[in-house]
Order: C-alpha cells, then sequence, then structure tokens
C-alpha cells in the first residue's frame, strides 16, 4: 500500500506538487492522470526517494523508501526519464543491478523472458528502440519480485501490442494482490488499464474516478471545476 | 543493507565492460612509453626519475575516474544505483573504492610497459641500469596512479557535468598546477600534482628553475590526504533532487 500525505514540492517559484495527499490500495491498479506538467513524474520520484518533498510524507506499507530494507524487493519502479548505459548490454544492466541489490542472478533470464526481451539481452542498449529500452525498464522494476509498482509513463513508445500486453500484465500483477500504481497523461490509455484514476492537475488532486466509459466526461468536469 | 563488496563488484563489472575504459587503458601504456623514451632521450635524468615515467598512467587515471561517476550523471543511470541503494553516500563509497581498484590496476600496467622499456632505453646509454631508489619510486607511482583514479571520480561526484569535470581536471593539473610546479617551486609542491610527482621518486633536477618537490614520503601523505579530502566532500554531496 502507497500512502501519500500531504505532499508538497517546489522548484523555484514552480508548484510542482502541492499538499497532495491519496493512497493505493493493493489488489487493484491506480490510475495516476493529468496534464503534462501536473506533477505526476515529481509525486512518484518523491514517493521513491529520488526527490527530497518540502512538506509531507511518501509512505510504502508505513515506511519512506529510502528507509526500506533492501527496496528493490518491496517496490519496482519504472520511471519516465531513466536511461541506460547506451554502450552496454541489457543483460549487463540486470546482471549489475543484482548484484548491487543481492538478488540471484537466475532473475535475470526470468524478467528478459518475462517481459520479451531475451532475443535482444546480449545487444548495446544503444542500438535499442524505445520500446524496448521500455520493457528493459520493466525487466529491471521486475527484478526484486515486488509487491508494490510504480510506473510513470511505461506505455511511452510501446506499440498497440507492447500496450496490450502491459495492460495485460498489471491487471494480472494486481489480481495476486499487488498494489499498481501508473501514471499517464493519457486518458484513453488509463482508462483501458486502470481500475481507479486519481486526477491531478497543477500539483493538486482533483478528482478520484472509477475508470469506465464515463471516465472522459468526468475527467474533463473535474478538470475545468479545479481551475 | 546491501553488502559494500557487492556494490563494488557491480562498479567494476561496469567499468570492465565499457569499452572506453579499454582505449583509456591503451593510452596510458602509451603515454608511459612516451615519456620514459623522452626522459632518457631528452635529458640526462637520475634512473630513478627514468623509472618514475611508470607515472605518467595518472591523467587516464584521472580521466577513467572521472568517466565512472560522471558517465553514471550524463546517461542518468544514476537513478538506478539510488532506487537500489537509497543512502546514496553508499553508492558514492563503492564508486570511489572500486576507482582506487581500477587506478591501482592501471598503475600496474602502466610499470609494466614502463620497466622493460626503461632497461632497453638505458642499456643504450652508458649509464646505470637500476638504483636502489627504483622500486619504492615504482611502488609510489602504482599508488598514486590509483590515487589519481579515486581522485578524479571524487571531482566528477562534486562537478557532475562530465565534460566540465574533465575539463576542470585537465586544465587544472596539467595547466595550472603544473605551471606552479615549474615556475614556482614553493607553491607547487604543496599542490596535489607536485605532491603526488613527488611521490613517484621524479627529482626536478633538469628544470630550469631550482627548488625541490617535496620528499617522496611527504608528497605521498600530502597527495593521500587531497584524495581523502576530496572522497570525503564528494560523498557529501548527494543530497540534491535526482529529477
Ligand atoms: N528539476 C526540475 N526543475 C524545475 N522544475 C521542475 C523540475 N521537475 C519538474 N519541474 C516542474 O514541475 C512541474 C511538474 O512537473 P512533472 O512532475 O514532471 O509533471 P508531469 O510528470 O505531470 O508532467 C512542471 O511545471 C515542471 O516544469
Ligand atoms: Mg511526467
Amino acid at each position: 500500500m502507497i500512502s501519500v500525505t500531504a505532499l508538497s514540492k517546489s522548484f523555484g517559484s514552480v508548484r510542482a506538487v502541492h499538499d497532495l495527499t491519496f493512497e493505493v490500495a493493493p489488489g487493484t491498479v491506480t490510475g495516476f492522470l493529468g496534464p503534462n506538467g501536473a506533477g505526476k513524474t515529481t509525486t512518484l520520484r518523491m514517493i521513491l526517494g529520488l526527490v527530497r518533498p518540502d512538506a509531507g510524507t511518501a509512505l510504502i506499507g508505513g515506511t519512506r523508501y529510502t528507509d526500506l530494507e533492501s527496496p528493490v524487493t518491496k517496490v519496482g519502479a519504472v520511471l519516465e526519464s531513466t536511461a541506460f548505459h547506451p554502450g552496454r548490454t541489457g543483460r549487463l544492466h540486470l546482471e549489475t543491478l543484482c548484484l548491487a541489490a543481492g538478488i540471484p542472478d537466475r532473475r535475470v533470464g526470468e524478467v528478459l523472458t518475462e517481459v520479451d526481451l531475451l532475443a535482444a539481452a546480449d545487444r548495446r542498449v544503444g542500438g535499442y528502440s524505445l520500446g524496448m529500452r521500455q520493457r528493459l525498464a520493466l525487466a529491471s522494476a521486475l527484478l526484486g519480485d515486488p509487491a508494490v509498482l510504480v510506473l510513470d509513463e511505461p506505455a511511452n513508445g510501446l506499440d498497440p501490442e507492447g500496450i496490450h500486453w502491459l495492460r495485460g500484465y498489471l491487471r494480472a500483477h494486481a489480481t495476486t494482490g499487488r498494489t499498481v500504481l501508473v501514471s499517464s497523461h493519457t486518458l484513453t490509455e488509463l482508462s483501458l488499464m486502470a481500475d481507479d484514476v486519481l486526477v491531478v492537475s497543477e500539483g493538486r488532486l482533483v478528482a478520484e474516478l472509477p475508470a469506465g466509459p464515463d471516465l472522459e466526461d468526468e475527467y474533463l468536469t473535474a478538470i475545468r471545476s479545479s481551475r | 543493507m546491501n553488502k559494500l563488496s557487492a556494490l563494488v563488484t557491480a562498479e567494476l563489472r561496469k567499468v570492465v565492460a565499457t569499452r572506453s575504459t579499454w582505449l583509456l587503458v591503451a593510452l596510458a601504456g602509451v603515454c608511459c612509453a612516451a615519456f620514459v623514451t623522452l626522459e632518457v632521450v631528452l635529458y640526462d635524468v637520475a634512473v630513478v626519475s627514468v623509472y618514475s615515467m611508470a607515472g605518467q598512467g595518472y591523467v587516464v587515471a584521472m580521466i577513467v575516474g572521472i568517466l565512472v561517476v560522471a558517465g553514471e550523471y550524463r546517461h542518468r543511470t544514476m537513478t538506478w544505483a539510488f532506487l537500489v541503494t537509497p543512502r546514496r553516500s553508499r553508492v558514492i563509497t563503492a564508486k570511489l573504492l572500486a576507482c582506487g581498484v581500477v587506478g591501482l590496476a592501471i598503475g600496474v600496467l602502466a610499470a609494466a610497459v614502463t620497466v622493460p622499456l626503461a632497461l632497453i632505453l638505458l642499456s643504450m646509454e652508458d649509464g646505470p641500469l637500476f638504483a636502489p631508489g627504483v622500486p619504492l619510486a615504482l611502488l609510489g607511482t602504482i599508488g598514486g596512479t590509483g590515487l589519481w583514479c579515486v581522485f578524479g571520480a571524487s571531482v566528477a561526484a562534486l562537478v557532475r557535468n562530465q565534460t566540465a569535470a574533465v575539463a576542470v581536471a585537465l586544465v587544472w593539473t596539467l595547466y595550472a598546477e603544473w605551471f606552479l610546479v615549474m615556475l614556482v617551486p614553493a607553491v607547487g609542491r604543496w599542490a596535489p600534482s607536485g605532491a603526488a610527482r613527488a611521490a613517484t621518486g621524479w627529482t626536478r633536477a633538469e628544470l630550469p628553475v631550482p627548488g625541490e618537490l617535496l620528499p617522496m614520503w611527504a608528497g605521498a601523505v600530502v597527495f593521500l590526504a587531497y584524495t581523502v579530502v576530496l572522497a570525503a566532500l564528494a560523498r557529501t554531496t548527494t543530497r540534491r533532487d535526482v529529477t
């Protein structure tokens, strides 16, 4: 479970996140929807201990990410602008992560199979397409077999087949009682992928909506009335 | 808490798997070969100074150290490291230790190139082939090269930007500081390059301006102190947001 309480962050004069409070329950896929610049990435990075909040807390199962014992075995993260060293192979990237995190090496083969990247594993990442990088990022997040997944715009760069696969994957993941928080600026994507959708705008939570056919109307209403 | 030894091994695997590392290692060998030849051919110097050219891989070692740290920021791969190890000072410590190992390896390799070449070149001259101070000098060159790699990595942790770190480090050690060593030795011998050079057993006998470097042991202590201070600073610079 992820609990965000009164979280705030400014970059200079830009209020990226303002007094944000929400909870993400296990067993569901929770969407995190908002226009570009709404503060989604900043929020997710605060949950993962990469950005320091000005105020408020972000806890995972009651503990801050930075205080977790062996965090990658509890939380898997796919971040928007993480990248890979272009000169290293996908396999080396995963193997060194395993080594550093104390995860058994056999997980490398397992996650590569899971994200269907085994064939490209020994090629340099510099030659990967955006979709392949996205799969490698997901493979990295899965290495520790975590109960919580945090994904920032994971569908970016994926082809339709990849998006379909991702949707099914996250669904299955949540069905086993795990927690999934997935951000997107695309409404249709989340309406297919998520159970519930948290709508953010200008750093504030403006609505919590169930995903479904009415999502678009409700979203537009919520965004407009928040202004 | 993941083990520090595992973090260091992971860093070493990345360094070994990176092509630019090997290009730079080869360059270190070339530098040493060139400098030992120049030293014998151009100057009439002490035998120990000839062997001390095994320390001429230091610039390369420093650049390798810079790339190990700044490369992670440049390619935004530091995020992965911080996700695995949220205590960021540990990430930096592991990188600095790995750089120590890599730098020592470059130092050993540089000595392995320099020593045979020095023997060949000296045997073509009239003077002695060897001097009692040579083994200690080689120890100084190897240890110094190891420290230079840590030094570079620490600079990169402070500067973060790869191009800026390389530029600052090169201009400072090769030009700014070396002018001090050459022209104002009273000051230059206390600078990192002057101290590190003293630790290699090199003497400035052939230079136009008189003045001594620090004694070898003192040079080693001073350069070690610089590296330790810089490394300690590097470990404290990890509070910034990673966006
Ligand atoms: N490192 C940063 N420095 C300055 N401004 C930033 C930084 N990161 C994000 N911002 C600003 O914070 C706001 C929220 O950004 P972000 O969290 O990336 O939104 P989203 O992911 O929803 O598009 C934007 O106005 C963005 O320009
Ligand atoms: Mg974003």
